[in-house]
């Protein structure tokens, strides 16, 4: 398939094309094997890359999200166990203890509470307008899950611009995909230092579900509750609340 | 609201529109059915996540495309796009020629019929080799199809306009040279009338 047929065929896709060579195109489509098979995999590429689509994407994400919130024990409930599967679960129970138990059956720890409640933030909408070479390998390996690859542009760029909140927001969110939750507890509090930028408003949330992931729920606690306090917190009051109930029943279970 | 409520056009209507409470309905009533099928076959919670939202969009561009029309119940067309989608995933999870007969369908419905099931494997065929582009081609090609133009995009990569064009069409080729070299599709390929 030439170049120059390529062009014709997405400007056939975009409606580019005057009526008598969209004819021509269509009639190409419809006689030729090879047009017609091209076509149908570029409209499948128009597909995947189209807004809308990835807008939608998102949506079933937060869906998702929310289908968890609302039944937690739905993962429990519903296993199917074959007994090789039992006799390992009661090995590990007994390993565990009664108190472990009791809060499996619960569906909440502050491991699970995390799982829950955090979602990895989008970078659609980050712009880019000069000499971005770091920048644009950090998102890129950040959209792809490659946060190690990420790490060190992030970094890069973040000493030449240590004022861009943005990509430093995104640099925290990184490290706590990579499990290095010290260095994303750093970046995220100096974060909140910076309290005219927007992502400062998301830091202390997810400050928060950080040290949920760590376990320390005393920490995670602290700053809900501060947050609750704040006019507008991010997310919202409502997810604050809930999870700061959640976090108070695992401490009730233990 | 239950879902059995609604009848198909509404729920393609509601996909269609984005309509968080038709999704929000499809996910109480359809979820729990497609994990516990994709758990009962060598699958995890991701993957059913995956596969339920696979199914989901599918029929969203299909319905957006105005390509799909739907005379008998939603449900039962749902869950067989659920059941082959898990299949091909595990074809290519496990590198073995798995057919339905293999899986434990449970409350899931047999099959689609004849160029149903064609689109949809064309659709999975895509979509694997989409994702086996290298991560440069995906951006460029997201972007150019979100709107960005090549010298934004060029601009956003550091890189002249002039390259990007080049790279936007050899990312194009390379998606269609490998498409059409895989042998499933010589059994899924166009024909000109179609």
């Amino acid at each position: 398939m030439s170049e120059q047929v390529m062009l014709q065929l997405e400007a056939y896709l975009k409606g580019e094309l005057g009526k008598e060579d969209e004819a021509w195109v269509a009639q190409q489509i419809a006689s030729q094997e090879s047009w017609a098979s091209s076509y149908e995999i570029m409209r499948f590429v128009q597909d995947q890359g189209k807004a809308e689509t990835e807008a939608f994407k998102r949506q079933l994400e937060s869906l998702h999200t929310a289908y968890l919130r609302k039944h937690p024990k739905g993962k429990m409930v519903r296993l199917a166990f074959p007994p090789f599967r039992v006799a390992a679960i009661i090995v590990l129970l007994l390993s565990i203890g009664l108190g472990g138990i009791l809060l499996g059956l619960k569906g909440h720890s502050p491991e699970s509470l995390y799982a829950e409640y955090y979602q990895k933030p989008d970078f659609s909408y980050v712009r880019g307008t000069e000499g971005l070479q770091d920048k644009t390998q950090a998102i890129m390996a950040y959209e792809q899950g490659s946060y190690a690859e990420a790490l060190p542009h992030f970094e890069n760029w973040l000493r030449a611009h240590p004022d861009d909140t943005e990509m430093m927001f995104y640099a925290a969110v990184a490290y706590l995909e990579a499990g290095a939750y010290d260095e994303a507890i750093a970046h995220f509090q100096q974060l909140i230092q910076r309290k005219a930028s927007l992502h400062a408003q998301q830091a202390p949330w997810f400050l928060a579900l950080t040290h949920l992931k760590k376990g320390q729920t005393q920490l995670a606690k602290d700053l809900l509750q501060k947050q609750l306090q704040e006019r507008a917190p991010y997310p919202d009051k409502k997810k604050i609340q809930d999870l700061l109930a959640a976090l108070e029943s695992v401490e009730q279970g233990n | 609201m239950p879902t059995h409520s609604l009848n198909s056009s509404d729920i393609l209507q509601g996909i269609s529109n984005r309509d968080d409470r038709i999704l929000s309905l499809l996910y109480e009533d359809y979820y729990p059915m497609v994990e516990q099928f994709v758990m009962r076959n060598q699958g995890n919670y991701d993957d059913a996540k995956d596969i339920f939202h696979e199914a989901l969009i599918y029929i969203f561009q299909k319905v957006r495309k105005d390509e799909f029309s739907l005379s008998g119940n939603f449900r039962p067309y749902f869950f067989v796009i659920c059941k082959n989608l898990w299949l091909q995933a595990l074809r290519k999870k496990k590198n073995t020629p798995l057919e339905a007969h293999h899986l434990k369908a449970g409350e899931l419905p047999a099959h689609l019929e004849g160029e149903e099931q064609t689109q949809l494997e064309r659709y999975t065929l895509y979509q694997e080799y989409f994702a086996l582009l290298g991560q440069d081609c995906r951006f460029i090609l997201k972007k150019f199809l979100n709107g960005f133009s090549l010298a934004r995009i060029a601009e956003e990569l550091n890189f002249t306009a002039k390259y990007v064009k080049k790279r936007k069409y050899v990312c194009q080729k390379k998606l269609i040279d490998s498409i059409m070299a895989d042998p499933r599709y010589d059994q899924l390929k166009i024909t000109a009338h179609e």
